[in-house]
């Protein structure tokens, strides 16, 4: 079965931190957490590039390997989600996430001290679909609603992809064909390993 | 929920086959997803919600 | 859960790619947030909590009530980009992608996708303030209407209206703007103006005067058509992010992408080419690459010939611009400039994109004229994938100018002319003689040797002439009343929409806001205004709503008009302007004047109705035919429109371009489709088609200034022609195919003030452009500078070529203040300011900034004000990267803001974002501001320590070019 993927096509990213303001909107992430930030490669001199990185829902995940109170699942098309309930923000997966995903609140409100919040692939948690619960800890279910990430969704330039992984690759070949590129896709390597 | 304890489970079997290739890091052996449940699980099976996931992509990230 | 060993994290030897860029990438970001993390506490601390709260509350609106989607325009930049709101209860909870938009197809830059904090307003002025004892108190609506009015009733007893300052606003809808412009000119004075004056006055002067309307020619949809695209001064993916989608699809559609900046900016990252250019020399650069485009033949000679006027002229001035030269003067190699040349000759048809980089010069319109130039002789103007894409700033910065929210003109670009103020009498229904009266009659300029105001009008009657711009209110407060030309001094400001930081001399400003008599500001927030002056009486805040609180139409960069849904009601006790402006209007006496066509309920006049008195008199520019409701009709059918020529195809608008860009000729009912492309003869004038505008008479100096051979499609005269009039109908034996009414209407009238549209819609049924058919002219007899020609700013550090390429003399009176430009020059800074110091924009960020770092998402992006600065510099005045640092302007203003060391700039050269506000002399202001109201982040202003330099044709001020040091704090 094909799986959900992220693609940041560096070639078109601005830096314009339109997919990291569309998360903290859609989701209310508070100051201090960011599930998506964008990396700025080789900063004002030529050949700077920029890429937008979240969670990139690996396959294997590190962080679920390494979870002391096994808080993480895995949906069938890949998406890495887990359970705040049990979460107790050991930091663990911080350590273990190639890409610096996890996130910790940095103060207390609602009891949420400490627990990791990450992308959600905006697919929400282990708590009825579109509930004021789920959306309280993982922030809205997109998925659930038929949509796709909200950063990728409105991406200024569509530099940034989401979705099902055949559909992600078959618009950047184009877009590499055109361009007569090297085809870059950042992370996925780590990320995906053998299905990239 | 038993997908996913199935799911787990395999991936689990193989991290262990692969356990003593490489001595670098010391790390937990993932056990099983003891959370909640998430009703998402059983609805991204369905074929019609693959099928609206598909058709959201073409509409919003094609350049049109 | 048991330990076990387990494989190698990074099998295959690329683990952790982002950690280790995290760990060792010096970005701006980074930069900043390492910097913010100490200083930028005290605002985490205080967001954090309100955002958490909203989390809750947004989950108890979700459980209640239906979800509504309404639809509106981002309200941050010209782009346009669609936003779709969904509203619960009356809250805005949730914001969606616009896939339906043709302009951003669902994309949004940060500030485009934090637009819903709008809905919060947490750090919005919330009520009507006034200043007592140096203290901001909560009044009423009611009071504050009366205590003003009176105040300014009483000035103008005692100084005339002419002392009252009517600053209008880019962020106003259409009708608002229009309204405010109208406002003015009943009170009885042309001293009102807005953001345009300083961020394109010098492109719409320029390029209108060059070919007839100061607009972008194409979009930035045709640029998916470009086969080049040369970037001068304009940093598109901070600025105009979404502009990037199109920008990025030309070029992998082949086309060649060549960026020109004093830095290495985020577009400069994706281009083809790349030249660094000393600030301030651009007419040196496009004169050295026409230098090789003439040299090797590759101008379009048949398109000179038949649509340019005074190449000749041109010609010869380029001849000096050697290879040589140009790499004296603008510090890129020759090597550099022939390439540029080349690609743009071999690429064609290529686009010409330019913002304030280029416009923001005491030479401004002599660079936007350059840049025509190099297009004309390219023949790049008029057809798709070519033009002059110049990227307008605000949202509604081109609506503003359009409506002439100006010094110098009416709206419609009708100027000042006594006929002028007569057909828009006649549009508002109002007596010309009783309007006259409104101004300053009695006052008759006798001071010595004064010039004519601009366009050679009079100054009998400061009705008249030209008012005070912007960029220098500050002298109409503080100049001797002597020399200026207006009975007093200004006494009143109204800062209606309008940051005073984006405006230079920060001392002499905070002493003319100190000297004033009254200050107003009319904001959804304090602004720096609020905290700038050290006052302890006479100033006012009045709460205004933000666009998402009101309804109206709005103008894209590409002339486009897009309708907006009201989105949720005005929060607090914030009102939307229009309404403000009745209010006003009623205590001032003049509101059945202002509302004569308008139904009015509750006191706000009716926006549909104030769109249709602006379709009654906008004949010059085509804002005839945008009625209301063929406005909502393209808003309901957004995705028919073709994403590349903005076609609708099929549909209810089938035929259609999107947002009928204007010109949409004649009325609503003769359904024009709009203008995508300016110039443009391969199409009919019916459906979209046009020529160069004939606007500078038929002839000058003997010879002939129509075009010759060159017509658009089906035009029945086959050849060029001038402007239409009753009078040519009759001549052409066209006039019988005007209706009875029409006949009456347009009998003595020209297709400009014939109220019943019929000129135009004659002309165009027989092919032709009601507004003539002319050549664009090279050159401009009425400048200061005829040919474009490169002059030092003011403040320059290259002494060596001041005698060569001097500046103006100081002149007398300009827009009625004395201005200096020689006197200045004269005097040798550059040993005391060895560094140029420029500015511009950041993305999360616009304008003054005041609405955007008052919302937590896009705060916690950009925590700190810093002054980017090339190593080299750094290293000899011994600054660090990352500390504190007094930068300190040519004029001796001085800030205090971050050193952020980078080769971005080049060497010598000094570059602030111009966003920040709330400090003075390294001093936060939050004490200043009303409780609640203060952005989350504040920063020292750029612009206090930018210099005196104001453009010859327009006032606007130099801030691209001026000269400063650096110490360490
Ligand atoms: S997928 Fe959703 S949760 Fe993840 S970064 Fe994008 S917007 Fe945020
Ligand atoms: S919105 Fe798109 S272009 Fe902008 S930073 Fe994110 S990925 Fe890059
Ligand atoms: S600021 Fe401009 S580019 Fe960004 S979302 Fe708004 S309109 Fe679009």
């Amino acid at each position: 079965m094909a799986r959900m993927k992220f693609l940041c096509d560096a070639e078109r990213c601005i830096e314009c931190n339109g997919c990291v303001t569309a998360c903290k909107n859609e989701h209310e992430v508070p100051w201090g957490v960011n599930r998506r930030r964008v990396v700025t490669l080789d900063d004002g001199v030529p050949g700077e590039r920029s890429i937008s990185v979240a969670c990139m829902h690996c396959t294997d995940a590190p962080c679920a390997a390494v979870c002391p109170v096994d808080c993480f699942y895995t949906t069938d098309d890949g998406i890495v989600l887990h359970d705040k309930d049990l979460c107790i923000g050991c930091g663990y997966c911080f350590y273990a996430c190639p890409f610096g995903a996890p996130q910790y609140p940095q103060k207390e409100a609602f009891g949420v001290r400490g627990k990791m919040d990450k992308c959600t692939f905006c697919a929400g948690g282990p708590e009825d679909d579109g509930s004021a619960a789920e959306f309280e800890k993982y922030g809205r279910n997109r998925i659930a609603e038929g949509k796709l990430p909200i950063c990728a969704e409105m991406c200024s330039t569509k530099a940034l992809l989401a979705g099902d992984g055949d559909m992600v690759a078959d618009i950047y070949r184009e877009r590499i064909l055109k361009r007569s590129t090297r085809p870059q896709t950042w992370g996925w390597g780590v990320a995906y390993k053998a299905d990239s | 929920m038993r997908k996913v304890t199935l799911t787990l489970l395999i991936v689990a079997s193989m991290a262990l086959g692969g356990c003593y290739e490489s001595t670098d890091i010391t790390l937990h052996d993932p056990g099983v997803y003891r959370g909640g449940s998430d009703p998402l699980l059983a609805k991204q099976a369905s074929p019609e919600q693959r099928a609206r996931l598909g058709e959201r992509f073409q509409m919003g990230q094609t350049d049109r | 859960m048991k330990l076990t060993k387990k494989r190698d994290l990074s099998p295959d030897g690329t683990a952790s790619p982002l950690k280790g860029i995290l760990g060792s990438a010096i970005d701006r970001r980074t930069f900043l947030r390492r910097t913010g993390l100490a200083v930028g506490g005290g605002a985490v601390a205080g967001a954090i909590q309100p955002v958490m709260m909203r989390r809750a509350e947004a989950v108890e609106a979700k459980a209640a009530g239906d979800v509504e989607v309404r639809k509106s325009v981002c309200t941050h930049c010209s782009v346009g980009c669609g936003v779709v709101a969904e509203v619960q209860n009356g809250v805005w909870v949730r914001q969606a992608p616009d896939f339906d938009s043709p302009l951003n197809m669902g994309g949004h830059c940060a500030k485009g996708a934090s637009v819903r904090e709008h809905g919060h307003g947490e750090r919005r002025l919330k009520h009507p303030m006034k200043l007592t004892g140096g203290k901001w108190k909560q009044i009423t609506w009611d009071e504050a209407i009366a205590e003003i009015g009176d105040k300014v009733l009483n000035i103008r007893e005692r100084s005339g209206p002419d002392s009252v300052y009517w600053l209008g606003s880019a962020k106003f809808s259409n009708e608002q703007a229009y309204l405010f412009r109208k406002f003015a000119g009943l009170w009885g004075t042309n001293n009102v103006d807005h953001q345009a004056r300083i961020c394109h006055s010098t492109t719409v002067a320029g390029v209108a005067n060059t070919w007839g309307y100061g607009a972008m020619t194409n979009s930035y949809n045709d640029m998916h058509n470009s086969k080049a695209m040369f970037f001068i001064g304009s940093n598109a993916a901070e600025a105009h992010p979404v502009a990037m989608q199109h920008i990025l699809r030309g070029k992998e559609n082949g086309a060649k992408m060549i960026v020109v900046d004093p830095r290495f900016t985020r577009t400069a990252a994706h281009a083809d080419q790349f030249m660094r250019i000393r600030p301030g020399s651009d007419v040196p650069l496009i004169w050295g690459m026409l230098y090789h485009i003439f040299e090797n033949g590759w101008e379009d000679k048949e398109y000179i010939k038949q649509r340019v006027f005074g190449m000749d002229k041109i010609r010869a001035e380029v001849a000096k611009w050697t290879p040589e030269e140009v790499e004296k003067v603008t510090g890129i190699p020759g090597s550099e400039v022939k390439l540029a040349a080349q690609t743009m000759a071999e690429n064609r048809p290529g686009t010409i994109v330019w913002c304030m980089g280029g416009t923001q010069h005491t030479i401004g319109n002599n660079n936007t004229r350059a840049y025509c130039v190099l297009q004309l002789a390219l023949g790049n103007v008029g057809v798709s994938g070519g033009g002059a894409n110049i990227f307008r700033g605000h949202d509604n910065v081109q609506g503003a100018t359009d409506l002439g929210i100006l010094s110098h003109t009416l709206p419609g670009y009708y100027g000042l002319a006594e006929g002028s103020w007569k057909h828009f009498a006649n549009v508002w229904g109002v007596d010309f003689d009783w309007l006259k009266g409104r101004f300053d009659t009695g006052y008759i300029d006798t001071r010595e040797g004064s010039e004519e105001g601009i366009g050679g009008l009079p100054f009998d009657n400061p009705m008249n002439s030209a008012g005070i711009p912007v960029s220098r209110w500050i002298d109409g407060v503080l100049e001797d009343s002597r020399n200026i030309d207006q009975r007093d001094n200004l006494k009143a400001m109204f800062f209606w929409g309008h940051a005073p930081n984006s405006q230079t001399r920060g001392p002499e400003m905070k002493k003319a806001l100190e000297t004033l008599e009254l200050v107003v500001v009319v904001d959804p927030y304090p602004t720096h205004t609020a905290v700038l002056p050290d006052r302890q009486e006479g100033m006012y805040l009045l709460p205004a709503a933000t666009q998402f609180e009101t309804y109206g139409s709005v103008t894209a960069s590409n002339r486009s008009i897009q309708w907006r849904d009201k989105l949720i009601d005005p929060l607090f006790d914030s009102l939307p302007d229009h309404t403000i402006m009745y209010k006003l209007a009623k205590k001032l006496g003049f509101a059945d004047e202002l509302c004569k066509n308008m139904q009015v309920n509750n006191e706000e006049p009716l926006v549909e109705d104030i769109l249709r008195e602006i379709n009654r008199g906008m004949w010059t520019i085509g804002m005839t035919g945008q009625s209301p409701e063929r406005l909502k009709l393209h808003l309901a059918n957004k995705h028919t429109f073709n994403t590349t020529t903005l076609l609708a195809e099929g549909g209810p608008c089938d035929g259609d371009y999107y947002g009928l860009p204007w010109p949409c000729w004649g009325t609503p009912e003769m359904n024009h489709p709009g203008t995508p492309l300016l110039y443009d003869t391969s199409k009919s004038v019916a459906d979209g088609g046009l020529n160069f505008r004939a606007r500078f008479g038929v002839e000058y100096e003997g010879k002939n200034l129509l075009a010759e051979g060159s017509y658009s499609k089906g035009a029945e005269i086959k050849d060029g022609y001038p402007e239409f009039t009753a009078d040519m109908l009759k001549q052409l034996g066209w006039w019988k195919d005007l209706t009875a009414e029409e006949q009456a209407a347009a009998e003595g009238k020209n297709w400009k003030t014939d109220l019943s549209g019929g000129i135009q819609r004659v002309a165009i049924a027989h092919g032709c452009a009601p507004y003539g058919n002319a050549k664009a002219r090279a050159i401009v007899w009425t400048f200061p500078d005829p040919v474009p020609v490169h002059r030092e700013p003011l403040y320059t550090s290259r002494r060596d070529l001041v005698e060569k390429y001097p500046t103006y003399e100081d002149r007398k009176s300009h827009y009625r203040l004395p201005t200096r430009y020689k006197s200045i020059q004269d005097q040798d800074k550059s040993v005391e300011y060895p560094l140029i110091l420029t500015s511009g924009r950041l993305v999360e960020y616009e304008g003054g900034g005041e609405e955007t770092r008052s919302n937590a998402w896009l705060a916690e992006l950009q925590q700190e004000m810093f002054a980017e600065i090339n190593p080299v510099d750094a290293n000899n005045a011994g600054i660090k990267d990352g500390q504190w640092i007094w930068l300190e302007g040519a004029e001796g203003a001085r800030v205090k803001v971050h050193a952020m060391v980078t080769e971005r700039v080049g060497r010598g050269v000094v570059f602030m974002p111009f966003h920040f506000g709330g400090w003075y002399d390294g001093k936060d202001l939050i004490d200043k501001y009303p409780e609640g109201a203060a952005p989350y982040v504040r920063g020292e202003a750029a612009n206090t320590a930018f210099t005196y330099g104001y453009d010859s044709v327009t006032q606007m001020q130099e801030t691209k070019a001026t000269l400063c040091k650096i110490s360490a704090a």
